[in-house]
């Protein structure tokens, strides 16, 4: 029992930063290699303070969450005036960075040693309100003016920039609110492991997440989540697949891209109408007659 | 026709911009008064739709001054531009894929947005409250255009000639008080084109918006336009009412050749 | 004097980093994105070439040779597969970033279950031997390297600009569907210049696990490096790429000279970089595009 527990809860952790990746990757088009350092920088933050400082957990959380906040506009400030390709470059650079600066600070950090001896708060009835919370934000955040200016951008910055759209200061706002959701996956995973090494979060990570998202479907927020759900059960299932685990979901998103580009849900969400319709199509209910037919004869 | 001596509200000087060796626009000057309509016509290359871009910040001008309601807005980005009132078309079609024609049209309304990132994530009611209105609105500006019936297809998958007038739809979102039209009627049928001539005569003389506009159509730039510039090679070559314009030896042989 | 010894021993260095900044151009200037899938190309036909050098026991002409050839078809092979159908689909330009880097991720971690990610020491194809040219000692390995890279790029030189498929991707880099409008068959075009960027990959892999070893984050570094390279000499420039790839080695080697040591030299390198990108973005052999609205 505990173990499905446990999976649930890690399978909830990961589901908070990806939802970020969505809004940024899938939505707005930006591609980051350094979320794994906001993760690290929430996951540190969290801990330390609470371990070291004494710091009880929720604040301790909230300060990961301002601290990878934080970074994330200091580094987005010169990174998002840069093109698409640079700008992975320079994201991918800054998660390098936080790994190799944590692994020399070892009297903090306990660096290449790691951290071990941290607490366990994070259980399911955390991770869970946390994680439902995260696809709230997201969710509200695609319905909105957030979510249309991301698309457009994402499609035509230079269009969305013409029609009045403030390309970076939207992107920066965007890149601080998934580095906030890495930020507090991470350290919510510090506390649940409970034992923490620099190099648990790299830039593979990354390239996990925004796989997660493509295969889910970039409009789709329910794609991504139900793509969370079957890519984490995975390696659970098919004993092989953790060791091949990269590997199959670099197969996978090749063959999604070719296959099915629009990703497994397409732009199908999971809201209240499309809830109601496919519980009409279940239950074989014909839909509400038109006022049109109702005059026919 | 509008009176002559309206409020000046665009007014160009001594544009130039050049790529790489190439002269693009050299030495372009323009007046736009409220409540009129320009055009801007000549043979293809001939750097119309570099001027525009120059006008509306896509692109920075080597040299000249742009002044737009007596505030300069010489090489100043693009959406500031759009924020200050002018609102503009592309002439290669530059919709948002994976959005439908409403959505599109909303993406473009950054006045009448004013809720705040928290309150979008929180779904709070003022941004409810917002977007009902924003709604509203663009279905007025739906309405107006003439597409109300597809609005919640996705915008790139409509015929060509609709997906025209979602562009303009989306210009009009901005609130512009000049209208940019790149070439409107580029690639519609006869009979659309005519619909264009009455949507844009109606832009003017019933919504009374200010419109430059780059045309090849000559059906529709004669009638519309008070005043036309005609550009050949980067330069000026005519300026005048579209009478003047169309008996002007210049142009004749800039269009039919020597 | 020591100083200009390592300048000029680092010229070898310059001289592969420039084989896999032109592969990148090359891709670049023709489908205008960034190929994150050469890495993969590296990598891969390093492993391959080391089988043949250690296992079948080849001298060192076959193994360059056959490393080349395998490079080009593992890039063409990855062209169809990751890259084709986004292509033919007229899919948005943030898939083939997607494909790509997950391509190169991919077959890296397929070499940690499979072959291990231990360091792979090639035997000896060059003799470590070392001459003196000039009051300069310069190891023949270098010599033999810097010797080579010239030669690939020249033959690259002459495909391009003496044969009918140079032509026709140089015509396809500067406008695509001008090309196919004048009966280019862009499709052949495109595996053509896959080939070549892929065959510039293996050859710069192979000569790394000479000099260096092999091993499965190689690709990675190396592709990094090489998109360094090929931006700062100008993203698309094959000039600019081998003069970037240059630069890049001169910096690392200076770099490491200094009081800091070898391990600041990502951070020269990222630092010159990011200089490049913010004073002139489209780096040293580019030109300005704007685009068209």
């Amino acid at each position: 029992m505990q173990y499905y527990a446990d999976l649930a809860t890690m399978l909830l952790i990961s589901l908070t930063a990806v939802v970020g990746v969505f809004a940024l990757t899938g939505l707005t088009g930006l591609f980051s290699f350094g979320q794994g350092g906001f993760m690290a920088l929430g996951a540190y933050t969290a801990v330390l303070s609470n371990m070291r400082l004494g710091v009880p957990y929720p604040l301790a959380l909230l300060l990961g969450v301002l601290m990878a906040g934080s970074c994330s506009v200091l580094i987005g400030y010169p990174a998002l005036k840069l093109r698409r390709d640079f700008f992975a470059l320079a994201t991918f650079g800054f998660g390098e960075a936080i790994t190799a600066i944590f692994q020399m600070f070892t009297q903090v950090t306990g660096g290449t040693m790691g951290l071990p001896g941290i607490p366990r708060y994070t259980e399911l009835w955390v991770a869970l309100p946390v994680a439902a919370g995260a696809i709230f934000l997201v969710a509200n955040f695609k319905k909105s003016k957030m979510g249309r200016q991301s698309i457009a951008i994402r499609n035509d910055e230079l269009a969305a920039q013409a029609l009045g759209i403030d390309v970076f200061r939207h992107k920066m706002v965007v890149f601080a609110f998934s580095a906030g959701l890495a930020g507090l996956a991470g350290g919510m995973q510090g506390f649940f492991i409970h034992y923490m090494d620099p190099r648990i979060f790299g830039w593979t990570t990354s390239v996990e997440q925004v796989i997660t998202v493509y295969f889910g479907g970039i409009n789709s927020l329910t794609g991504s989540v139900v793509s969370t759900l079957l890519l984490s059960t995975m390696p659970e299932v098919l004993r092989f697949a953790s060791t091949w685990r990269v590997v199959i979901y670099a197969a996978l998103i090749i063959l999604t891209m070719n296959l099915r580009p629009q990703g497994l849900l397409g732009d199908w969400e999971l809201t209240r109408s499309s809830a109601r319709d496919q519980y009409r199509r279940l239950r074989r209910v014909p839909a509400e007659p038109q006022p049109a037919e109702l005059e026919v004869r | 026709m509008a009176a002559v001596n309206g409020d000046l509200l665009l007014s160009v000087e001594g544009l130039c911009k050049s790529f790489g060796g190439v002269r693009a626009v050299v030495d372009f000057g323009l007046e736009l008064r409220k409540d009129h309509v320009v055009g801007l016509i000549g043979p293809n290359g001939a750097g119309k739709t570099t001027v525009f871009n120059l006008l509306s910040g896509i692109i920075p001008a080597d040299s000249g001054k742009v002044t737009f309601q007596g505030r300069d807005i010489t090489n100043e980005k693009s959406y500031v531009i759009a924020r200050l009132g002018i609102g503009r078309t592309f002439q290669n079609l530059r919709l948002f894929d994976g959005l439908s024609v409403a959505d599109n049209v909303k993406a473009a309304c950054c006045h009448d947005v004013g809720y705040s990132f928290l309150s979008a994530l929180l779904g709070l009611p003022g941004m409810r409250d917002k977007e009902r209105a924003l709604n509203a609105k663009v279905d007025q500006l739906l309405e107006l255009v003439g597409i109300s019936h597809c609005r919640d297809e996705r915008a790139r998958s409509l015929p060509y000639g609709l997906q025209r007038k979602v562009e303009i739809a989306r210009a009009l979102a901005t609130n512009p008080q000049l209208l940019f039209l790149d070439e409107p009627a580029a690639g519609l049928n006869p009979s659309e084109v005519a619909e264009m001539l009455t949507l844009i005569r109606g832009l003017h003389e019933e919504q009374h918006f200010s419109i430059f506009l780059i045309e090849h159509h000559m059906e529709v730039v004669m009638p519309v336009c008070d005043d036309i510039y005609v550009v050949n090679m980067g330069q000026t070559i005519a300026h005048g009412t579209p009478q003047e314009v169309q008996s002007h030896p210049e142009v004749l042989k800039a269009y039919l050749g020597e | 004097m020591y100083v200009v010894q390592q300048l000029i021993n680092a010229l070898s260095m310059g001289g592969v980093y420039a084989l896999v900044a032109v592969g990148f151009a090359l891709i670049y200037s023709i489908l205008k994105f960034s190929n994150w899938s050469h890495g993969a190309v590296i990598m891969l036909s390093s492993y391959f070439g080391y089988v043949m050098a250690a296992h079948v026991g080849l001298p060192l002409i076959p193994t360059l040779v056959l490393t080349t050839v395998v490079g080009g078809f593992l890039a063409v092979i990855i062209e169809m597969i990751a890259f084709r159908q986004i292509r033919l689909k007229n899919g948005p330009i943030i898939y083939f970033f997607v494909t790509s880097i997950t391509v190169s991720t991919g077959a890296q971690f397929a070499m940690y279950p499979t072959v291990g990610g231990n360091f792979f020491r090639w035997p000896d194809l060059i003799s470590s031997t070392t001459i003196q040219l000039g009051g300069v000692t310069v190891s023949t390995l270098n010599l033999m390297m810097g010797g080579i890279c010239l030669l690939a790029l020249v033959v690259l030189n002459q495909i391009l600009f003496r044969t009918r498929i140079g032509t026709a991707i140089r015509a396809a880099s500067n406008d695509m569907r001008a090309a196919a409008l004048m009966g280019v068959d862009i499709n052949f075009v495109i595996a053509a210049a896959f080939f070549l960027s892929g065959a510039l990959g293996g050859l710069a892999g192979t000569l790394m696990g000479i000099s260096y070893t092999t091993y499965p984050e190689m690709g990675a570094e190396a592709m990094i490096k090489g998109f360094v390279a090929a931006v700062v000499g100008g993203l698309g420039s094959i000039n600019g790429a081998v003069m970037g790839g240059i630069l890049l080695a001169l910096v690392e080697t200076l770099v490491t000279m200094t009081p800091i040591g070898s391990s600041a030299a990502p951070v020269a390198v990222f630092a010159m970089l990011l200089v490049l990108l913010f004073v002139r973005p489209w780096g040293i052999a580019g030109k300005a595009t704007d685009e068209k609205a």
